[in-house]
């Protein structure tokens, strides 16, 4: 990734957000502005670097709201929120649901900086996960449905003989069949074919979970 | 009598009592003197030294005469009076101002005119115990009562005063209000600031953007006094002896007062009214005090409510709303979309010190109460057939002919 991160601004007050924006650009990033959370939600994602600077109080759709709508639609945009009320419970709500930040208006270049900086990284490492993810299921899934049934039982330890006894053919297919997995799933020995196995399942569990 | 007799009879008197001991001590010697001589009307002309001696004499004849009639003279007790006793007249006494202790001994004093407490002395003490006591019990009534008018009229005062200055809400609102408001044009401020710091360390710096900035900063630092400006007018206590107020624009006011709150609460005010200008017999302060108290118990109620539901999907909605029943009278309506209240305590809730709250001071309805009745109003509460309380109350107008 190495697309020039860009920093959606959404505020309904006017002159706080030119502010921002201006800010922003002066220190090197690209910036879109929205006026409410509406038109945020309207603009298509982008795969490059970005993160949301988002308002806690907005007539109609409020910063939580949006946080909401924005997890529901599968968003992997971290956010940072600003507030002009430093509420505790709205800010734990908020950091709870899985916010970047939460900062108090007037903020700080300095604070508001290291608080996107952090969302970029944290935006760059979970996107790599997940591109590694994809690939790695990807090529799960050029397994057939044998070698599938074969692989979940060699992750889980099972030994050849015991594996074909469940499946009910002999040892020599099952040794066959886990060839056949390791190279389509470009693993060096069992133990990475099962910390990748591991992995997947940790990286999967939270999209199976998400509501 | 002839008055020979009458001249032997005085002198007889002079000396009257040796001459009748002795004749006691001659029996069978008879002297035949008058005995009556005290109620003769001269009598009380002669001095109390010879009276005194007539009665003296008087006695011992009468017992003298008694001898010859047959008594034996041993049964007849002998008085020893002796006429040296010395007597005398109390009203002399008094006249000459003589006290008593001068006196020779063994005196008798007649006539003595003894001022009722010198005679009873032990009853007079009494009576003007008892006197004493009952001024002092009567004494103590008045003061007690007076103090108990006082008290009542200082504990009047005190609620009034507390209605009027008990404006901790408005004021809690309106600095969470104050807060908000400014720290929108403060960023604004703090950011462009930022944003021209970075921008002067640039190469060529864009001064169009850099006047941009500027004006952007002047516009920020204006808005920011008029936020102050306008909060502050709310918070002002205005005319406190105005008597007639506009109702619409109290009504806006609170909700002004109470919108940062209500929006930080994610509750809707809404405000309905059939005319735009309705002018009531109260105080602009009064009419703000009942309806911040009502808002913002609606907008607790609803906080409860939705706290003990699970769902957070139903309506947060707190309604105001104003009607004209008579011609007289101005009703308004608050409503909440809360849990309601419960029937049986739909009256006790106006009641001092009254409060569901752990916090709570369970003053705020009643003084709600004490201020609507001070106006002559009324105030009364019902539950909603579609959930959630309504407080009604009631006041005058003041176009209407009968003011009270």
């Amino acid at each position: 990734m190495t697309e020039s991160p860009v920093i959606h601004v959404v505020d309904d007050d006017a002159p706080f957000r030119s502010a921002i924006g201006r800010l922003l650009r002066l220190s090197g990033y690209d910036v879109v502005l929205h006026d409410s959370a509406a038109d945020l939600l309207k603009t298509p994602t982008e795969h490059r670097p970005n993160c949301i600077l988002l308002d806690v109080q907005m007539p109609g759709l409020n910063g939580l709201e949006v946080q909401q709508q924005l997890s529901i639609s599968k968003s992997t945009s971290p956010i940072i929120f600003l507030s002009g009320q430093g509420d505790i419970p709205i800010s734990v709500r908020a950091l709870k649901a899985g916010a970047e930040d939460f900062l108090c208006k007037p903020v700080a270049k300095k604070v508001l900086l290291e608080a996107i900086e952090r969302a970029l990284t944290h935006y760059k490492s979970s996107e790599r996960h997940r591109q590694e993810l994809e690939a790695w299921q990807s090529r799960v899934a050029t397994l057939t449905p044998r070698e599938r049934e074969v692989f979940d039982l060699v992750v889980h330890g099972q030994l050849n003989k015991q594996i074909a006894h469940q499946l009910g053919t002999s040892e020599r297919t099952i040794k066959a069949h886990r060839q056949k997995v390791m190279q389509k799933l470009n693993a060096g020995s069992l133990a990475h074919l099962v910390s990748m196995a591991e992995h997947m399942r940790a990286l999967a569990l939270p999209d199976n979970d998400d509501a | 009598m002839s008055v020979c007799t009458r001249i032997f009879l005085c002198l007889t008197m002079c000396v009257g009592a040796p001459i009748a001991t002795y004749a006691q001590r001659l029996p069978g010697s008879a002297l035949i003197l008058e005995t009556d001589t005290v109620d003769r009307p001269w009598f009380s002309a002669l001095p109390s030294s010879f009276r005194a001696v007539a009665e003296v004499a008087n006695r011992q004849i009468a017992v003298n005469v008694r001898i010859p009639t047959g008594e034996s003279a041993s049964g007849i007790p002998a008085r020893t009076e002796s006429l040296s006793k010395p007597i005398f007249d109390g009203r002399e006494l008094q006249q000459w101002k003589v006290s008593e202790n001068r006196l020779p001994p063994n005196n008798e004093v007649r006539v003595q005119e003894h001022a009722l407490w010198e005679e009873h002395p032990a009853l007079m003490i009494t009576i003007l115990f008892v006197l004493l006591a009952q001024a002092a019990v009567i004494a103590a009534f008045a003061f007690e009562h007076r103090r108990r008018r006082l008290a009542e009229k200082q504990a009047q005062r005190s609620m009034s005063e507390l209605a009027n200055i008990d404006t901790s809400i408005a004021t809690n609102s309106i600095s969470a209000s104050i807060a908000h408001e400014l720290n929108q044009p403060l960023g604004a401020i703090l950011s462009n600031v930022e944003a021209a710091e970075a921008l002067i360390q640039t190469q060529n710096p864009d001064m169009n953007l850099l006047k941009e900035i500027l004006v952007d900063i002047h516009e920020a630092d204006q808005r920011a006094g008029e936020i102050i400006k306008r909060l502050r007018g709310l918070l002002r206590q205005g005319d406190l002896n105005a008597t007639i107020a506009d109702l619409d624009e109290a009504i806006r006011d609170v909700m002004h007062i109470l919108e940062a709150d209500a929006a930080r609460r994610h509750i809707v005010l809404q405000f309905e009214r059939e005319c735009s200008k309705l002018m009531v017999c109260a105080n602009t302060v009064q009419i703000r005090q009942i309806l911040i108290n009502l808002l913002f118990n609606a907008m607790e109620a609803i906080d409860a409510a939705s706290n003990a539901r699970a769902s957070s999907t139903a309506a947060r909605v707190v309604g105001i709303a104003i009607r004209v029943p008579s011609r007289s009278i101005a009703e308004i309506l608050v409503s909440d979309t809360g849990s309601g209240i419960p029937d049986d305590k739909l009256d006790v809730i106006f009641k001092s010190f009254f409060t569901t709250k752990p916090q709570g001071t369970g003053l705020g309805l009643s003084i709600v109460r004490s201020i609507v009745e001070s106006l002559h109003g009324a105030i009364w509460a019902e539950n909603r057939t579609t959930g959630g309380a309504v407080f009604h109350f009631t006041l005058p107008l003041a176009q209407s002919s009968n003011v009270i």
